[in-house]
């Protein structure tokens, strides 16, 4: 009964044709790229904020949850409607609204493409800092979900230092404007509530978004260690002097070799760790702090240092660097992502228990990390079909977040709560931290509706 | 409604905290010729959380103040308002240097801190009109910035982690040590600017940076504003990377500089290696040039340190006249207009250029007319607040829309953090 | 009985209980190495018009895997999205773990294409192509361009055979672009075989739609060895892919047209009329078949620099990047092609080139009807027609 009327309803607001209730349809909505997956009852892909608005009014009415989606890139279960209900997918959301160069912003909606708006903003000289790993397929709208970051975000910041404004539906219909091209609009800084809220506050339609432009010059190097603490030391030793590069980012001897296998882009192999390490600025500058760097790194063990000499070389590093986490389907069938964070100088430490980990559980490891801010991804390969091995490779990934909450770190750096870490947010939060996020959750969605199942544990008794 | 109600019940009830009510201590919290009779000073954060908790669950309300009547401080009108002076909590309690990181509780004076930060080379980029008085916890809850947020960000883009204590006796934490980190809402964005109406932030975790190797400023002088604001367009739109960018109608009082009656002045701060500094004074001089600047002029170690001091009070004077201080914050693209909307003799206005920001100073303001530039402003899609000014003006501090209404998110959130509106915020008013 | 290449047409609107889940499962284990990045997506064609799972490698993958699973039946729509591919292969050149796509699609298509699940016109594509051997199901003989071919001199036998495919052979839009690869060969002394009604669809079509093309395949080869023909160039970028790698091997060697052009340029057979005025700008079209799933990138690129009245752009996705025209789905979805294609005329426009030029008739086809449609003044050229037209005519006879 509910559901006919949720259906009509539905079509009445979109069209039917922009209404899937199929089970094939369906099917395809019950996963992300995590190792998550729910059972919606319907979909819908509104066409513009007016549509949304309805769509979230008609829900409400009905008590019926919601879940966005984008592109369902997400690592940690994000997109999945783990309580059923409606997915809502803004992937008809997909246009660069306006580029205010002037103003140094842009007004993009919230299916399109990171890399899209990163296009579109080349001829113009400019570009948009957060450039998480997943841009060419990641949705700007799930960019301010998850709050994503990139290997940029060392010297620029995350999505949430680059979010100016957004247009936003909250869980019962209603449609507000925050933030704004001017700076500190008056009130509290919803935009930095918003942003990181894994679509569990509001759904974004409109999104402004601070653009930079392009550096004079950058410089782009890749080192080579014999040994993964050696470079996690010179990763700490670089900042320690002063140096801020635009990205440092690490990958050990089992993700270099299956992402040589995957792209062919030169990279040195039977070598422990490689850094790129990027920096930009001004032209003058850049060869004096090359020259530090590299010294740095000698100091520290490093074994080999190469420059990359054109925009070529520094693509094909960077297309190497991005593909990593799929790459290493060339190794093994499946794979499970973590993510986590520690301060930078205990990143040698974390990821020698990473290692033990892995080894206790008997698992596969490899890493990829933005070093310079210690945000690690260790990476379990394993074959699905392997009996208990999911439950074995969770377990794993729990023991690693409590080492990085051990480690004065945090248990999520990019990928967000979701789902998946739910059990995990005792490790750095107390109950009383818990119930002030539950406070905020319910002053915007009291009927829990919106994405429910996220990010925050059940209250204990309920 | 209970029985007469003052301070002095509250005194009796926590009788661990500390109180001051010695009149020459008491000095200190004085805003202009009211003072209060009474003020708590908790030792810790835990004491804080007690105080709201029992203030809350008395219906008591509660002030907070942060080192200087130019925050957050209006005079009191009822006697259940309690006075929290967080001047007791200012302990430094972690300073990485090695991982750019300090953990501070928030009583502690800007100025003091960045001391302590210097002494290994580092800072912390964030500016206060009064970093000898103002508590870091005013700067956080205001949303106080400076000239350099064009280059290094507000605190918003510094804050790491935080703790705060809510009226229900709880102490929370935000965020953590790490830049990266998703894990759970954001509650330090929520409480950054919130001016502690939500809970009163007690400690932060800010990342650092090393101090600029090399420090230099240039004064460049224009005939027309147009000229200026195309200059500091293009300068702030392009690969350089100045610290900050303020357009002048004329020297603050105190920088001696011979400058022509009626010049624009726009200074630039260059900050950075040796080499950067010097290869960004030359490019910026020629931008000038090329946008008809008269003349240039480079200022360094004293000379600029105090031109920069004085630009970061933002526009407001430092003795409590009764000048009327405006703070604008439009589109960048729309400065050139609203310079010229307050063009008068008696204004004295300063731009944070590429920033979108206008600080006006004037003797006097008719209500009438300030509310017709509000109007025009928020045309723009911009605001005007009166950051500083008499009784009268009282309405035009508040920055909400037009109508005046808080908005229902707000007001949702406040409902769940603080139902009773125990904590009295000036709140619409950021300085 | 019917045959239609080698499927009992009894089979086909069978309504035998569906065994299909155990039949998909040898690709079972592969469908699991699908980690869902989605890095898909943002190659394909058909999720960049339609922006729904269904149309995407990762939902087409999961689509089989729930069917082998279990958890979802087959169904009319679920083979519809399967085969709503434009099997360009964008999908599997940016997938970072190495899924093998097409094996897991076309295995499933196999093995689909015999229930009832088959989309219609997929059906009456094989009987036509039974018919009358070329994939439009062209009742008159469409090889009507060699009726002017006067100037063309065609040996009945020769090493080498001309074979144009079915769009070149089958649609006057785009004949001019086998009439003048002809003209070249037969200007340059080539002496070449064309087996007109003889020659027959490759077959792509059929195994592309997951049916076996055993009839065109024979037919073809056995007519080639009755004209002791050892070599073909073929223009059809399909049919030079299918006679690689479905066709039998050591039968005759294969060269694409522009293979045969760029070796001609390169060794100076082909020579180049001195420019008049401004060059032309176009830009070049990879053909999925050509390029990507081939590696056949530089000839045609190679031809084009050499041209003294030429400039060439690329286009910002050229090479490895380039984005299909649609064309492999415009019997199930036309608009989902005129759709495809219309994207790739606005990026062949935002170079500012004039024309665009392609080394497939399909290709061209395509292209040309999209940008009339579009109302976009841009030229599609066959690399032969340029050729062609900008080459200096050894023995002092006009080109046209």
């Amino acid at each position: 009964m509910r559901t006919k009327q949720l259906v009509e309803g539905l079509s009445d607001i979109v069209g039917r044709e922009y209404v899937q209730t199929q089970p094939e349809d369906l099917f395809l909505l019950e996963y992300d790229a995590s190792l998550e997956r729910g059972h919606p009852c319907a979909a819908v892909f509104p066409g513009s904020t007016e549509e949304v608005s309805l769509v979230m009014r008609l829900t409400h009415e009905l008590g019926i949850p919601v879940t966005p989606r984008g592109s369902g890139t997400n690592l940690s279960g994000g997109s999945i409607p783990v309580r059923g209900g409606v997915v809502l997918v803004t992937t008809r959301l997909s246009r660069i609204l306006d580029i205010d160069v002037g103003n140094r912003c842009a007004l993009v909606e919230p299916g399109v493409f990171n890399l899209a708006l990163q296009k579109a903003l080349i001829p113009l000289g400019y570009y948009y800092a957060p450039d998480p790993a997943s841009q060419k397929v990641s949705t700007m709208g799930g960019n301010v979900g998850e709050n994503s970051g990139g290997p940029h975000c060392l010297k620029y910041g995350v999505t949430m230092n680059h979010v100016l404004g957004v247009e936003v539906v909250i869980p019962n219909g209603e449609v507000s404007w925050i933030g704004g091209k001017a700076p500190d609009m008056p009130g509290y800084d919803l935009t930095g509530l918003l942003v990181g809220s894994e679509g569990t506050l509001g759904i974004v339609t409109k999104i402004l978004v601070r653009i930079m432009a392009k550096p004079e010059a950058v410089r782009t190097l890749l080192v080579v260690f014999g040994n993964l603490g050696d470079a996690g030391r010179a990763v700490s030793a670089i900042i320690a002097a002063g140096i801020i590069p635009a990205t440092l980012e690490m990958m050990d001897r089992t993700v270099i070799q299956a992402v040589e296998r995957a792209t062919h882009a030169g990279l040195p192999q039977d070598v422990a760790a490689l850094l790129i390490v990027e920096v930009d600025g001004l032209e003058d500058d850049l060869d004096r702090q090359v020259e530090d760097i590299v010294s740095i790194c000698r100091r520290e063990g490093a074994n080999e240092v190469k420059a990359a000499k054109n925009q070529t070389e520094r693509d094909r590093l960077w297309a190497s660097r991005r593909g990593a986490f799929g790459a290493l389907g060339q190794l093994m069938p499946s794979y499970l992502v973590l993510d986590g964070t520690v301060p930078r100088t205990a990143l040698p430490m974390a990821l020698e228990q990473v290692a033990e980990i892995g080894r206790l559980y008997g698992l596969q490891v490899g890493n990829v990390a933005h070093a310079g801010d210690g945000n690690l991804h260790p990476l379990f390969l394993f074959d699905p079909q392997e009996l208990g091995i999911i439950e074995r490779v969770r377990a794993a990934g729990l023991d690693i977040l409590k080492a990085c909450a051990q480690l004065g770190g945090t248990i999520t750096g990019e990928h967000g709560i979701g789902t998946e870490k739910i059990r995990a947010m005792p490790l750095i939060f107390s109950q009383a931290d818990l119930n002030a996020m539950r406070a905020v959750k319910h002053a915007f969605d009291s009927l829990n509706l919106l994405n429910p199942g996220k990010i925050l544990p059940p209250v204990l008794g309920k | 409604m209970s029985g007469k109600k003052d301070v002095f019940a509250l005194q009796a009830l926590l009788p661990t905290l500390d109180w001051v009510s010695a009149p020459e201590t008491l000095e200190g919290n004085a805003i202009g010729d009211y003072r209060p009779s009474l003020v708590a000073a908790p030792k810790s954060p835990a004491q804080v959380a007690q105080l709201l908790r029992t203030a809350d669950e008395r219906e008591y309300r509660i002030r907070i103040w942060y080192g200087t009547p130019n925050i957050g401080a209006f005079v009191p009108d009822h006697a259940d308002t309690v006075i929290l002076d967080m001047k007791k909590i200012d302990q430094v309690l972690e300073y990485d240097p090695d991982n750019l990181t300090v953990t501070v509780q928030l009583g502690c004076t800007l100025a003091s801190l960045q001391s302590c930060l210097r002494e290994s080379g580092q800072w912390l980029p964030l500016e206060s009109p009064e970093p000898g008085k103002c508590y870091l916890g005013g700067i956080l809850a205001a949303n106080v910035s400076g000239p350099r947020r064009l280059l290094y960000g507000t605190a918003r883009d510094l804050v790491l982690g935080m703790e705060m204590a809510l009226v229900n006796g709880d102490i929370i934490r935000g965020g953590g040590r790490t830049m990266k980190n998703v894990a759970g809402y954001d509650l330090c964005r929520l409480f950054i600017g919130s001016m502690n109406t939500l809970g009163v932030m007690t400690t932060a975790t800010f990342r650092l940076l090393p101090v600029p190797a090399e420090t230099k400023s240039l004064l460049a002088l224009f005939e027309r504003a147009g000229d200026a604001f195309a200059f500091t367009r293009e300068l702030c739109g392009g690969f350089l990377f100045p610290a900050a960018v303020e357009i002048l109608d004329g020297l603050p009082q105190g920088v001696d500089f011979p400058v022509r009656e009626g010049s624009i002045l726009v200074a630039t701060l260059l900050e950075g290696s040796g080499s950067v500094v010097d290869r960004q004074l030359q490019v910026t001089c020629e931008i000038a040039r090329k946008h008809k600047c008269n003349s240039t002029c480079v200022l360094q170690n004293e000379q600029g340190r105090l031109l920069w001091s004085i630009l970061a009070r933002n526009g407001a004077p430092p003795s409590d006249g009764s000048e009327v201080c405006l703070r604008i914050g439009v589109p960048p693209t729309r400065l050139p207009e609203v310079w010229n909307l307050f063009g008068s003799m008696e204004a004295s206005r300063q731009s944070r250029a590429g920033v979108g920001l206008l600080y006006v100073t004037m003797p006097t303001a008719h209500t009438s007319w300030l509310e017709e530039c509000r109007k025009e402003v928020t045309a723009m899609e911009g605001y005007l607040v009166v950051s500083r000014g008499p009784q009268s003006l009282q309405s035009l501090s508040r920055v909400w829309r037009e109508d005046d209404e808080e908005p229902r998110i707000m007001r949702a959130l406040r409902d769940q953090f603080d139902p009773r509106r125990t904590l009295v915020g000036a709140f619409g008013t950021s300085k | 009985m019917n045959r239609l290449n080698g499927v009992d047409s009894r089979m086909v609107g069978d309504n035998s209980q569906s065994t299909e889940n155990r039949d998909l499962v040898p690709y079972y284990e592969e469908m699991l190495r699908c980690t869902r990045c989605g890095y898909c997506l943002a190659a394909c064609p058909t999720y960049e018009i339609l922006r729904q799972e269904a149309a995407t490698a990762r939902g087409r993958i999961q689509l089989l895997r729930g069917i082998a699973e279990g958890s979802i039946p087959v169904s009319s729509s679920v083979a519809y999205a399967l085969w709503r591919c434009v099997d360009c292969g964008a999908c599997s050149a940016h997938c970072p773990g190495g899924v093998r796509i097409e094996e897991i699609l076309t295995g499933a298509k196999q093995r689909l294409a015999t229930t009832q699940a088959m989309p219609a016109p997929l059906r009456e594509l094989a009987v036509g192509l039974n018919n009358h051997h070329n994939v439009f199901d062209v009742e008159e003989r469409c090889h009507s361009w060699l009726e002017n071919m006067e100037d063309v001199s065609v040996s009945d036998h020769a090493p080498t055979a001309y074979f144009v495919g079915c769009a070149g052979n089958c649609d006057p839009m785009v004949q001019s672009a086998p009439h003048s690869f002809a003209r070249i060969l037969s200007i340059l002394d080539e002496p070449f075989v064309l087996l007109g009604g003889e020659e027959w669809c490759c077959g792509y079509p059929l195994l592309a739609a997951g049916l076996p093309a055993d009839d065109l395949i024979e037919h073809n080869v056995t007519v080639l060895e009755s004209r002791d023909v050892r070599r073909i160039i073929i223009s059809c970028p399909q049919g030079y892919y299918t006679w690689k790698t479905s066709y039998p091997s050591g039968v005759v060697d294969v060269l694409h047209s522009s293979d045969f052009l760029a070796e001609a340029v390169a060794s100076g057979r082909i020579r180049w009329q001195d420019p008049v005025g401004q060059p032309l700008v176009v830009t070049y079209h990879d053909p999925c078949y050509l390029g990507r799933k081939s590696g056949v990138f530089d000839s045609p690129r190679e031809i084009l620099r050499s041209i003294p009245g030429i400039e060439l752009r690329e286009m910002s996705n050229n090479s490895e990047s380039a984005m299909c025209c649609g064309g492999n789905v415009m019997l199930l979805d036309k608009s989902l092609t005129a759709a495809i294609a219309s994207r790739r005329v606005d990026e062949a426009k935002a170079t500012g080139a004039k024309g665009i030029v392609t080394s497939c008739p399909q290709c061209q086809r395509i292209l040309a009807r999209a940008a009339e449609y579009m109302g976009v003044d841009m030229r599609i050229w066959d690399i032969s027609e340029l050729v062609w037209k900008e080459m200096k005519c050894p023995h002092g006879r006009y080109n046209e």
